[in-house]
């Protein structure tokens, strides 16, 4: 233990782990580019370009992406606020139902999907609400709010104290604390928070398979090919797609909180 | 003398514990005011009480004669010096200084001009553009300092700001804070747990022990003629005297303290045992042990020096017991 | 003098903060009013009527709802099949926990004992980036590779070992008409897709046993392997458990993942899904969907005991 070298065995085993997570995500990029239409042929019998103007012209694909970076776009904006509001007043203050309160915004994570989407559907009919765009918006606004919330509340606990009260003291009201002192300091925090919620409405199917009507966002047009195979090729190339898009925000969640406080992987 | 700040029977509860109990307090305008008392005194709750961060359960706390019960922090002319500085992060040491008088309206470039004097009052011109986490812990205490200053403030409130420097750098700030007050005519409120500091920089000192007030006085006063057992174990680090034994030297059943380098060794006397030496230096101080009562003294260079265990006999000048009666209020 | 002006008649905005600083309670009432009101009422009131729901019956020639209370929805959950459902999940969350940790456990280890600087880093985004990617493609990509004509089949073709992976594929339970259409498939896909949960509370709590710890048992004359038995797992224990939260809940709500790769017999999401979808039969489906909550609840009680919240 005194040595910095790890054993051999450990090395592998390590290497394995992080093999077994990777390598099927990279195969989907390989997928994308074969000339095999009909099966899951491995290897491909070859490789073509065609797939990405086939998957270009498709009108249902770009219907989906829109519908699902709008509802992604206005739940992350909600998301922002409540988690953010819920962060300042549990991080900054001990009250009655403190606790209850951050259970509160875990919960819609921590139970399995299925259950959060089955009382939303049975809400929303026993309320004779229509299913629209603003009930799939209402379920992904929901499971948000913990990671931004997460992220948030991070962040309220590591700045200190005292530079609210520093800021109060140099004679500054609420108001201008808020827009002087606090926000500046917890902006990253909430734009790594934001890319995360928008990734996880992005990416969401359980909840929005009960909250949308006839819509479909991509992940629902993903699942309906994975049931229903129609035309894999484009599945394949909206696959690829869907995981570089992913990426991006990951990636800059991580540079942003990189060193300060870690991106929550229980907020998923 | 008008008085800056005064306590009317403040208290400061949080449920069952009495973090300020009762106090009463005069803090004179322009005067060096120390609060002293250890952790948990209620010294920090005090002054956060006068820079309103905290709000008194009972009792009124008047600044400048003026009530501040419903005075926020950001209407009273009060600025405070924090024990962890609390320097903005995300502003550079310019902006940091300029913050108070942003937020009061003040033209960018006017007060990047107060900005740079207030650095150079605390001796740390051309710092202006680094960040806070660039700098060492005693460029963080002068910047705090500015920051505070630059706003003219009628009252400075210290909260330990010297608690995190080392020694050497912690003995030049003393020095520097006394005289910056003496040239400014501010008043200014410390809070030390560290008596020495307290006594060297102090015009006044305020001693806490549970919340109260022990003793309030110069610190000779507070050092000669301590008012409390807890205050000469504290502050002088006296010798106290049971009231028995205090009985049967004077007669009277007080306590009293005897400063160690008060007691004499005498060829008679009252007899003491040696229970224990330790070398300090200049002087070596012997513990010894009355009759159940334990008492230390100083021994200059050139005596010799008594093996534990042997007996010896002491005594001192008259004067130099300080009996600590009660009802002397 | 400048704290002159913050005396004079204050705005509108410097009255609404006096009146905050006077009264604080009314400054955290306004803050967790919204969020305490959108997951109180949307979330939490459609969660209570579904619940409720699960009280209720349904009249089995109409197919209607009879809205009175009983029992005997919970009652139908004990039919064979049912029961079948609950423990068939269940079996297959516990499966998947457990090969979940020994497979993560080397990599949080590594990343948190021995990965410095870059390495650091690139580990942990190694283990984020497959948190975070799209849930459907991580699946869609074990349907690719579990497909007959994929790369399994081809890579065990290519070593001349197809009698071994028919011979796997014979095997009652395990086994089927080819992996993806078996639980053996379906566990793969379970793994695979919670694995960086489970990962990633490990890592923390192995992060925070200070090396002079393990250098005190090596001191003391252990070796390796027993400061590893004696003083490593037991602190990571909370860790594994944390993560073990996240991997058996998860598998049990899973509707998805075995209705695209595994056998035609069912599991508690789906059965919710069905059962309140085709089926229409919304008291049974609240019924199964109290199951896993359950399950949970007492998982949940239990981690506390070992204290596995404060790895989370």
């Amino acid at each position: 233990m005194h040595s910095d070298r790890a054993p051999l065995a450990l090395k592998i085993a390590a290497a394995f782990g992080l093999l077994f997570m990777h390598v099927p995500i990279l195969l989907i990029f390989v997928y994308a580019f074969t000339t095999e239409d009909k099966s899951y042929q491995w290897p491909p019998p070859g490789y073509t370009l065609k797939w990405f103007g086939v998957t270009w012209g498709r009108a249902d694909v770009w219907e989906a992406l829109s519908l699902s970076l709008r509802v992604a776009a206005i739940s992350t904006v909600i998301a922002l606020i409540l988690g953010t509001l819920c962060a300042a007043a549990v991080a900054r203050t001990r009250f009655f139902g403190r606790e209850t309160i951050s259970l509160l915004v875990i919960l819609p994570i921590a139970l399995p999907g299925i259950i959060t989407g089955i009382s939303l559907r049975s809400a929303f009919n026993l309320a004779d609400i229509p299913f629209s765009f603003w009930t799939i918006v209402l379920g992904h606004a929901t499971f948000c709010v913990v990671v931004v919330y997460n992220n948030a509340v991070a962040r309220f606990r590591r700045t200190s104290g005292s530079l609210v009260e520093a800021s109060m003291d140099l004679g500054a009201n609420a108001f201008q604390t808020f827009r002087y002192v606090i926000l500046p300091n917890i902006s990253t925090a909430l734009l790594a928070g934001g890319m995360l919620a928008f990734a996880l409405s992005f990416d969401e199917v359980i909840v929005t398979t009960f909250t949308a009507g006839q819509q479909q966002t991509l992940p629902i047009w993903m699942l309906e090919e994975l049931v229903r195979p129609r035309q894999r090729p484009v599945t394949n190339v909206v696959a690829m797609i869907v995981v570089l898009v992913t990426f991006l925000p990951i990636l800059g969640a991580f540079y942003l909180t990189r060193g300060t406080d870690t991106v929550a992987g229980q907020g998923k | 003398m008008t008085t800056a700040v005064a306590f009317r029977k403040v208290s400061r509860h949080y449920g069952p514990v009495r973090a300020v109990d009762a106090v009463d307090l005069d803090v004179a305008e322009g005067e060096f005011f120390a609060m002293l008392g250890p952790s948990g005194s209620g010294k920090t709750t005090c002054l956060r009480l006068i820079a309103g961060f905290e709000k008194p359960t009972s009792g009124q706390i008047e600044i400048f004669g003026q009530p501040s019960a419903d005075v926020p922090p950001y209407r009273r002319p009060v600025n405070t010096v924090f024990q962890d500085y609390a320097l903005f992060p995300h502003l550079n040491v310019r902006d940091n200084v300029a913050y108070g008088l942003m937020i009061a309206g003040m033209a960018r470039t006017e007060r990047h001009r107060k900005a740079e004097e207030a650095l150079e009052l605390v001796a740390l011109p051309g710092y202006a553009d680094r960040k806070p986490s660039a700098l060492s812990g005693g460029q963080r205490q002068r910047v705090a300092l500015a920051r505070a200053l630059v706003n003219q403030p009628k009252v400075l409130l210290l909260d330990e700001p010297l608690g995190a420097l080392d020694l050497k750098l912690r003995e030049a700030m003393q020095v520097e804070l006394k005289s910056l007050q003496r040239q400014l005519g501010i008043t200014f409120v410390f809070v030390t747990h560290d008596q020495g500091e307290a006594l060297s920089m102090a015009d006044r000192v305020a001693v806490f022990n549970d919340g109260r007030i022990q003793q309030v006085g110069t610190p000779q006063d507070i050092y000669d003629r301590p008012r409390t057992p807890f205050v000469a174990d504290f502050v002088g680090s006296s010798n106290v005297l049971e009231p028995a034994m205090v009985q049967r030297l004077t007669g009277r059943a007080v306590h009293a303290s005897l400063r160690p380098e008060a007691v004499r060794l005498q060829n008679e006397g009252l007899a003491a045992r040696v229970t224990g030496q330790s070398f300090l230096g200049a002087v070596t101080r012997l513990t010894l042990d009355v009759d159940g009562q334990s008492l230390s003294m100083m021994l200059g260079k050139g005596h010799s020096i008594p093996r534990t265990g042997d007996l010896v006999h002491i005594g001192w000048d008259d004067d130099a017991l300080h009996l600590m009666d009660p009802s002397d209020g | 003098m400048a704290e002159a002006a913050l005396h004079t008649a204050p705005t509108l905005a410097g009255r609404a903060s006096d009146l905050l600083w006077r009264r604080q309670g009314l400054l955290i009432l306004l803050l967790i009013l919204p969020p305490a009101l959108w997951l109180g009422i949307i979330y939490l009131g459609s969660l209570f009527a579904l619940l409720a729901q699960s009280f209720f019956s349904i009249d089995e020639f109409s197919g209607l709802i009879n809205y009175e209370f009983t029992l005997s929805t919970y009652a139908e959950l004990f039919r064979p099949s049912n029961l079948d459902i609950i423990i068939r999940t269940v079996v297959m969350a516990s499966a998947v926990t457990i090969a979940a940790a020994i497979i993560g456990f080397p990599v949080a280890y590594y990343a948190a004992r021995y990965a410095r600087g870059r390495w650091k880093a690139l580990f942990y985004l190694g283990v984020m980036l497959p948190l975070w990617s799209s849930y459907l493609v991580k699946v869609y990509s074990w349907k690719l590779i579990l497909a007959k004509e994929g790369i399994v089949s081809w890579l065990f073709e290519t070593l001349g070992l197809t009698w071994l992976l028919e011979a796997y594929l014979s095997l009652p339970i395990l086994g089927g008409n080819s992996l993806s259409v078996s639980w053996t498939g379906t566990f793969l896909v379970f793994l695979y897709v919670w694995i960086p949960f489970m990962i990633l509370p490990i890592q923390a709590a192995l992060e925070r046993v200070p090396v002079s710890m393990l250098e005190a048992s090596g001191d003391l004359g252990a070796n390796p392997g027993q400061t590893f038995r004696h003083v490593l797992l037991p602190l990571a224990l909370p860790g594994v458990v944390a993560g073990s939260i996240f991997t058996f809940s998860l598998t049990l709500g899973d509707y998805i993942i075995p209705q695209i790769v595994g056998t035609s017999a069912r599991m508690i999401g789906q059965a919710v899904y069905q059962f309140q979808g085709t089926a229409g039969n919304i008291p049974l489906a609240a019924a199964f969907a109290v199951v896993p909550i359950l399950i949970m609840g007492v998982y949940l009680y239990v981690a506390r005991r070992m204290g596995a919240f404060n790895a989370l």
